[in-house]
């Protein structure tokens, strides 16, 4: 067998056969599919509801509702201490809203929201938009216009969105679209950081162990550079496709579960839920995904080999993993950069810095799968590539050079210059 | 087939600031132990690299077989590198067979040369333990399997028994001259020059970069002895005589309880041993004579130390 092979070989099997390798792998989709599980269940069967007594001593309010059923409000005008005594004992979480006697329509300060622990955010966001509404009304019926005027102006619209095609146009999803941009380029950020500290780890491993002469006297150090690199980036792989084919069972037992128990507990509800899964669906069937799939094994492929081919040369110079992190740092910039930069990415797919940023071979792995599925242009995408493919051959070269001498090197502080020295040693 | 394994044609490297080799060239003779002595920092480490192509010269050639040396031919060399180590994480068993198969062995072959070393050995019941679970000393007689599993025709260790216990370098001290029987040759780097004697029919002293001598042992002893003998007399009188009055200077006197006396002395030229023993046979009965022979290490030391004059 070839000698790479065999070092492939070692390296994906010791992984693979590791029991920590095993551990995460299964253990990464259930905690995924429990992220997605907890919130709803919890949302679902949690005693969450919350009693608001209204004390409004400037009697200008009318009653106050809302039609969220875990919102409840007492509108009994009780004096501000009776309120509070009466609703100490209730076991939900209990509410005093107070409106002074002196509040003035045109300015309206001083209301308060009392209650035994802290109001969270979105809470309180909720009772200041009630109280806004109320206010509005109020207003408006002093100007002396009536309220169903008012509601006869408000609309929704919701824009259908379409792009053009070879067949005309199709129907897309901004919601989807924004939301497989985001996915694509954190799942590359994930895997670049995840493997590349792997493949770092490896050759650390090696060094600090002494076996690397052992091995590179049988086999060149760029062999066993790009054997560990290879072989790591072939774990990832099988471990994305692990995770995959169980995040998409355990989400759909998921999905079955709490499809049944929404049945048994509102089963007016069931038929939104169906109608909202088909939707989801459907959306996503707006989008290319062989396109979307493919760039994201090639940019997850080039990213990983530009980066991990880095780390292997940084790691192979330093004698510590905690020397590595001078290193690091540096190197890791640009994905850190990519990654913070993907929200301004989204909102402008096609202008210049989101272009510039997929062209960048640092960068673009992780922006380019942002931008993939608005839509880029074939050109932008060829050229991307062949820039990436570029930069992937020169840095894993590079890297090569740095690794061979650094590999045999202990006991010296390494500089930047002597890492550029070392690339002209034969 | 040339006499040599190994010839070294005028070896140069240099790293940034120092020069690790200048202008070497060395003979190994096929089937030989071969000693590369040396100080700390002589170079010899790096010679050895570029012996298994873990490093290039800058300039220089090494010929194999009397045929320069190809990439290939790393699968007929055995190297135990001075800082060893193995995989800590991996069974035993897999170790060594992941290591013959890097040179080139196929996987039948390797199973059946890792039965045998294991037999040899006696450590069978390892096959399936990891590393880090085997003792320091255990680890050491799985890493000489690792260097020899593949039959290599030259097998180079750098500090062979650095770290390893009495009992361990004393196996590998015997499976050295068994390989050297069967034919390998053996380079074997060291600064330890106790081991030197026991092992090397040939050596070379490489100080500060450049090759300072190269021979057979005992020739090189021979080069630099100083006419030293050593006498061991029975029923010598209790006054031994002046032995300036034939040139000689007496070094040491030594006498036992059984009243013999050992005398060493050295005379001022090569004289031929029956003269020097008529000296003293009317003195008293002659029960041993010899030449005393500098060791290795006298020889390194002065060397050396002339060097750094």
């Amino acid at each position: 067998m070839n000698k790479i092979a065999l070092i492939i070989q070692r390296e994906y099997i010791t992984r693979v056969k590791n029991k920590t390798f095993l551990l995460i792998t299964l253990l990464a989709p259930i905690l995924y599919g429990l992220l997605i599980m907890i919130p709803i269940l919890t949302a679902k069967y949690s005693n969450s509801k919350k009693t608001v007594a209204v004390v409004d001593e400037s009697g200008k309010f009318k009653n106050f509702n809302s039609e969220d059923k875990d919102l409840v409000f007492y509108n009994h005008n009780e004096s501000l201490p009776q309120a509070e005594k009466n609703f100490k004992s209730d076991d939900n979480d209990f509410y005093v809203l107070h409106i002074p006697r002196d509040f003035d329509i045109y300015n309206p300060k001083g209301i308060e929201l009392l209650s035994e622990k802290n109001a969270g955010v979105f809470f309180k966001g909720t009772i200041d938009t009630i109280l806004e509404h109320q206010v509005t009304a109020i207003r408006m019926e002093a100007m002396h216009i009536p309220k169903a005027k008012i509601d006869s102006l408000h609309t929704d619209i919701d824009v259908n969105v379409r792009k053009f095609t070879k067949n005309g146009t199709e129907e897309t999803s901004s919601g989807a679209t924004t939301a497989v941009a985001y996915a694509g380029g954190f799942l590359i950020y994930m895997f670049i950081f995840l493997y590349g500290a792997m493949v770092m780890r490896g050759v650390q491993e090696e060094k600090q162990s002494r076996v690397v002469e052992i091995v590179i006297s049988s086999v060149k150090p760029f062999q066993l550079m790009m054997g560990k690199i290879i072989g790591i980036a072939m774990v990832g792989l099988t471990q994305f496709l692990i995770w995959v084919v169980l995040t998409f069972i355990f989400t759909s037992i998921s999905g079955q579960a709490i499809g049944s128990h929404a049945h048994q507990a509102m089963p007016a509800n069931t038929g939104q839920g169906q109608e909202a899964l088909h939707t989801a669906m459907s959306a996503l069937g707006t989008l290319n995904i062989a396109l979307i799939v493919g760039m994201f094994l090639f940019y997850f492929m080039g990213g990983y080999l530009l980066y991990s081919s880095l780390f292997a040369a940084v790691s192979s110079a330093v004698d510590s993993q905690t020397e590595v992190s001078q290193f690091m740092l540096p190197i890791s910039l640009p994905i850190i950069v990519s990654i913070a930069s993907i929200s301004t990415v989204i909102q402008n797919p096609d202008g210049p810095f989101a272009f510039w940023m997929s062209m960048i071979p640092f960068t673009s792995p992780i922006v380019m799968m942002a931008r993939i599925p608005f839509g880029v242009a074939p050109w932008q995408l060829i050229l991307s590539v062949l820039v990436l493919i570029g930069s992937f051959i020169l840095s894993v070269w590079l890297a090569g050079k740095i690794y061979r001498t650094g590999i045999l090197m202990y006991g010296k502080k390494i500089t930047w210059k002597e890492l550029g020295k070392w690339l002209f040693y034969n | 087939m040339s006499d040599n394994i190994i010839e070294a044609r005028n070896i140069s490297k240099s790293y940034a600031n120092k020069e690790a080799l200048k202008n070497i060239n060395l003979s190994v003779p096929r089937g030989s132990v071969y000693g590369l002595l040396g100080p700390n920092g002589a170079g010899k480490t790096t010679f050895i690299r570029i012996l298994t192509q873990i490093i290039g010269p800058d300039s220089g050639e090494i010929l194999l077989n009397g045929k320069p040396m190809q990439q290939s031919d790393i699968e007929h060399i055995g190297y135990m590198p001075e800082e060893r180590g193995l995989y800590k994480k991996m069974k035993v068993g897999e170790q060594v067979e992941y290591f013959s198969r890097l040179k080139g062995m196929s996987k039948e072959e390797s199973y059946a040369a890792i039965k045998y070393w294991f037999n040899v050995f006696d450590i069978k019941e390892w096959w399936g333990k990891k590393m880090e679970e085997l003792s320091k000393g255990m680890q050491q007689k799985v890493q000489f399997i690792v260097t020899v599993i593949h039959k290599p025709s030259l097998i180079i260790l750098d500090e062979p028994f650095s770290g390893f216990d009495p009992l361990n370098a004393e196996l590998v001290r015997d499976q050295i001259l068994k390989l050297r029987d069967e034919g390998a040759t053996i380079i074997l780097s060291t600064h330890r020059m106790e081991s030197v004697e026991a092992l090397c029919d040939h050596i070379s002293l490489i100080n500060n970069s450049q090759k300072v001598i190269e021979g057979k042992v005992t020739d090189i002893q021979h080069q630099f002895k100083e006419n030293l003998y050593e006498i061991n007399l029975g029923a010598a009188p209790d006054k031994i005589p002046d032995l300036k009055l034939w040139g000689y200077q007496i070094n040491s006197t030594n006498r036992q309880n059984d009243g013999t006396v050992t005398l060493r002395f050295m005379t001022e030229k090569n004289s031929p041993s029956n003269d020097i023993l008529q000296h003293f046979m009317p003195i008293g009965q002659v029960y041993s004579f010899k030449e005393v022979l500098p060791s290795i290490n006298d020889v390194f030391i002065k060397l050396v130390k002339g060097e750094s004059k």
